[in-house]
């Protein structure tokens, strides 16, 4: 990694401790507060991948990958927050002259969300039509629930519409992670919308790095925490580190999670390469929920509790296994790429 | 060798899922979660159309699973309440047990049973609070407990405390002795433990002694066994624990298979097909393992080995089924019921003994019965 992204990992960690760590727990029971949306916009975070001349940051897939990366380590409500500023609702808009939006995303004064729960595992993902100059239905799982814009995919043409006003949010769903980030259907019924170019495939196939990013922070934050507190916790006359299952189980993590870092890092840095893409996040999915439950473990009884900052990590590695794509889907895409040809699927 | 229930406990197992199905409405499964309350009204129900045989071992073993198929928090909350009785069954006198057990029975009283201390989790010798005996025989109890079930709610605990000097850093488990004590007595305070990722309708808190004057009638069995007392408590709880997790993985089972029949493209997948049979055939193997330790242990003879090997594969099949079912229905498993299984299932691996300590106590008995042999 250049001494870019170092001093960029290293203001990364200060600001997560600094503005992160202190609210956590708020971020769980009440959201991402207006506060610390502005505190991320302002330090460029919410346009990591908008160009400069909207206020953005324009990071690099390194950057956007470290960003990601860190930030979930100390919340992955506030990372996957970032995400769908960034890789959803700013990509879509890209392509199309949507600067003067892409900029008060950056800023943080508009927030948005892309519904795009007919690309995730659900039998009823909803429906959005468009007919003539007005565009209705209900979209069942949407993110950023409370934004001010959404992206929809109009899946009879195949093309994605941005909607600014002419949606309503209906009662909020049960949520098992990123508890931080509103989730609910939305209701549309709309005539103020516009086409946009790009497909919602592209965005889908171009979600797995960040992905895989917010997975490993997931169980950096969760080893993170573990390793401490069995550093400090007494059991049986020992530390919890002096017991062999936990000290053993705990440095493979480590030992898993610093290659995972690397190979992480070594993606990022190459070109865009959708089979390692889908290794990474497969593997990073499967790493964040086993380490995330290991730290869960260490902690006993405490680690239950909302007030020692685990049991999220073990909440948000499972929920992002099933926002994070398909997983089916996935895995026959990669089987294909491996096998290069159509394969786990008669 | 005959592996079917009788009849009657088939009978019982269908009367306690409808009771379930029909008083575990959705919206209710999601306020008593979502609010951290304890469901009183569902567990007088319970009591009235006679859910709960505490009188009968089996029936209560069907009854948890069952009650914990369909919601884990609402489940564990009508059961808990009896929750330490069993100590006051086996060891009490009497009086005891008519002044302390019987009112549980009948669901007059709550009850719960305080032994894991705020910096001794599944280190039961750790045990510091202290219960200093006075000239009339009475003693004084003072120290803190954590993690309690009932903790605010319950009107009598079972407590486990010190009450002489720790002779020697191999015998920390001596000098325990377990007594029964009043929550309304001077002295007692709780705090409500909130914020629980899981298991979230029941009750949980931190319970203060603080020079609690507790009489020498209220001992239980002798003084300086506790320690005893509470191992061979939980050679009886750790099966219904294993009972508690299985429920939750049936009800994942549940769950994959109900979208498995909706949707017939997600049923003819190998991926879902061997999930499927995956998660079935543990929860048999878990269930094989209960059943058989819980015949020991109905016919007064446990089997510890086998005990523990039930809580510890038990609880992993409880985790274990809702992490795959929740993987394998994607977002239509987590705007179900099963987001809250996954959260309740944890549990299962850290109370009554952690996995740690049911792999320890499997090791340590076995080698015990094999040296023996």
């Amino acid at each position: 990694m250049d001494e870019e992204h170092k001093v960029l990992e290293s203001v990364l960690r200060e600001f997560s401790q600094k503005e992160i760590e202190p609210v956590n727990k708020n971020i769980e029971i009440e959201g991402l507060s207006v506060d610390l949306k502005n505190k991320l916009a302002s330090q460029g975070f919410l346009g990591a991948l908008a160009p400069l001349e909207t206020g953005g940051a324009n990071l690099d897939r390194l950057g956007y990958t470290i960003l990601l990366r860190e930030i979930a380590s100390a919340s992955p409500s506030a990372a996957f927050y970032i995400f769908l500023q960034n890789s959803l609702v700013i990509k879509s808009l890209m392509n199309d002259n949507n600067l003067e939006i892409i900029s008060k995303i950056a800023s943080g004064k508009m927030s948005g969300s892309l519904a795009y729960s007919t690309r995730l595992n659900i039998l009823d993902p909803g429906h959005i039509t468009k007919k003539e100059n007005r565009i209705e239905g209900v979209m069942n799982a949407v993110f950023n629930s409370s934004g001010d814009i959404f992206i929809v995919n109009i899946e009879e043409e195949e093309s994605l519409y941005l909607i600014e006003s002419g949606f309503e949010k209906l009662p909020a769903h049960e949520q098992l992670g990123f508890r931080g980030v509103a989730f609910s259907p939305i209701k549309f019924n709309s005539e103020k919308f516009k086409k946009l170019s790009t497909k919602l495939d592209d965005i889908i196939d171009d979600i797995h790095l960040p992905v895989a990013a917010i997975a490993i922070g997931i169980a950096n934050g969760a080893l993170s925490k573990a390793i401490s507190y069995a550093k400090e916790r007494d059991a049986f006359l020992h530390k919890l580190k002096d017991f062999q299952p936990l000290a053993f189980n705990m440095s493979q993590a480590y030992s898993e999670l610093d290659s995972l870092n690397s190979h992480l890092i070594s993606v990022a840095e190459g070109q865009k390469d959708l089979k390692k893409e889908l290794m990474i996040k497969t593997i990073a999915l499967d790493f964040a929920r086993r380490t995330s439950k290991l730290a869960l473990q260490v902690h006993g009884g405490y680690g239950y509790l909302m007030d020692f900052g685990v049991e999220k990590f073990y909440r948000d590695a499972m929920f992002l296994s099933i926002v994070g794509g398909h997983s089916l889907k996935d895995k026959i895409k990669l089987a294909e790429l491996i096998f290069e040809s159509k394969a786990g699927w008669i | 060798m005959d592996f079917s229930l009788p009849p009657e406990l088939e009978e019982k197992r269908k009367v306690v899922r409808a009771f379930a199905l029909r008083e575990f409405a959705d919206e209710k499964k999601r306020y008593y979660d979502e609010h951290e309350k304890f469901p009183f009204e569902i567990r007088k129900k319970a009591m009235e159309e006679g859910i709960l045989n505490y009188g009968n071992y089996w029936d209560l073993l069907i009854t948890i699973e069952e009650l914990f198929r369909v919601d884990p928090g609402l489940g564990f909350s009508i059961f808990a309440p009896f929750f330490g009785n069993e100590n006051i069954l086996l060891l009490g006198n009497d009086e005891q047990k008519k002044k302390y057990l019987e009112p549980v029975l009948r669901g007059e009283r709550i009850m719960g049973f305080a032994v894991t201390e705020p910096v001794a989790g599944s280190d039961v010798a750790g045990i510091a609070s202290k219960l200093d005996k006075q000239p009339d025989g009475s003693y004084i109890l003072n120290g803190s407990k954590m993690f309690i079930t009932n903790g605010t709610i319950a009107d009598q605990l079972v407590v486990v405390a010190r009450s002489g000097p720790v002779p020697s850093e191999q015998k920390r488990h001596h000098n325990m002795s377990m007594v029964i004590v009043e929550t309304k007595w001077p002295g007692v305070s709780t705090n409500k433990l909130y914020g629980k990722m899981g298991m979230r309708a029941s009750d949980t808190a931190e319970v203060i002694f603080d020079n609690v004057k507790v009489p020498k009638e209220n001992l239980l069995g002798e003084e300086g066994k506790g320690f005893y007392y509470a191992m061979n408590f939980f050679n009886i709880s750790r099966i219904y624990v294993a009972a508690m997790a299985i429920g939750i993985a049936q009800g994942a089972l549940d769950i994959i298979v109900e979208k498995a029949k909706k949707d017939k493209a997600f049923s003819s997948m190998e991926g879902t097909q061997f999930t499927i049979a995956e998660i079935a055939t543990r929860i048999e193997a878990a269930r094989l393992i209960t059943y058989k330790a819980a015949s020991f242990l109905f016919q007064f003879n446990p089997d510890p080995v086998l005990t523990s090997m039930a809580k510890y594969y038990a609880a992993e099949t409880g985790t274990y089924a809702t992490e795959k079912a929740l993987l394998a229905t994607g977002m239509d498993g987590a705007l179900t019921s099963l987001e809250r299984m996954f959260r309740d299932a944890k549990i299962n691996e850290i109370w009554e003994g952690s996995s740690e300590i049911e792999e320890l106590t499997i090791y340590r008995m076995l080698m015990k019965k094999l040296e023996s042999d």
